[in-house]
């Protein structure tokens, strides 16, 4: 099997991993969010969410049958915290 | 950072943020990193991650060499050995990560009910020589990760 050699990543984030992370964290502390996805993992770009599921793969695989579904590589997953009143 | 429980009586777990290194693309030499915060384990020895989380991310997995014996089991389901790239925020330094070499179980599939999350167990702890700080004084309270 070849070797690939990976050039080293920055020890800051780029802009595709920025919006990943934006998406992220819009996501993990929405109360909406929460009541809606609690306990779940959903997939999510530019503050859409494409697919959920009770893990990444399921999540996935509903995005992509989502039409015009983002490609891999750009779109936040986020296991979502369950919603308790008075926790935001 | 906490994560608390619908339970009529107050728990919580503690995720921490985290990244790995993946795929920009399958086979490709190019690659990024995708957010996928841990859970903190140490009831387990070494690090899990789960199987939806390396298929559906593509994560860059480099074999362990010189692993003796049998790789444990998780939750009844066989495992391979393997090691990525974890990506920490560093509080010295907003906005900047550093880079860790995890070892981990990769099992051959979903176990049922485990959280979907990346484990980390007490192996990783162990190597990078790290302290662990919960402050359980409140609900909210966060906890630290203090690594040399």
């Amino acid at each position: 099997m070849k070797k690939v050699k990976h050039p080293p990543l920055s020890p800051y984030l780029d802009e595709r991993e920025l919006q990943i992370n934006d998406d992220y964290e819009w996501c993990w502390h929405d109360p909406e969010m929460q009541k809606k996805y609690g306990g779940m993992v959903v997939m999510v770009h530019k503050r859409k969410i494409w697919g959920v599921g009770k893990n990444h793969l399921q999540a996935l695989n509903a995005a992509q049958r989502e039409p015009n579904c983002p490609p891999k590589g750009v779109s936040a997953f986020v296991v979502m915290p369950h919603y308790v009143k008075g926790s935001n | 950072m906490p994560s608390e429980f619908s339970f009529p009586a107050p728990a919580v777990h503690y995720f921490c943020q985290s990244w790995l290194t993946c795929h920009s693309a399958p086979s490709s030499a190019y690659t990024y990193r995708e957010r996928a915060d841990f859970i903190l384990a140490t009831e387990h020895p070494l690090s899990v991650i789960p199987i939806a989380i390396r298929q559906s991310l593509d994560v860059v997995i480099t074999p362990v060499r010189g692993w003796k014996g049998q790789v444990p089991a998780w939750s009844g389901i066989s495992c391979r050995i393997g090691r990525v790239r974890l990506w920490l925020p560093i509080q010295e330094g907003p906005g900047s990560y550093r880079d860790f070499s995890l070892l981990a179980l990769l099992p051959d599939e979903e176990v049922e009910n485990a959280s979907p999350l990346v484990h980390i167990g007490t192996q990783f702890l162990l190597e990078y020589q790290a302290a662990v700080h919960l402050d359980c004084s409140s609900i909210g309270a966060r906890g630290t990760l203090v690594i040399p």
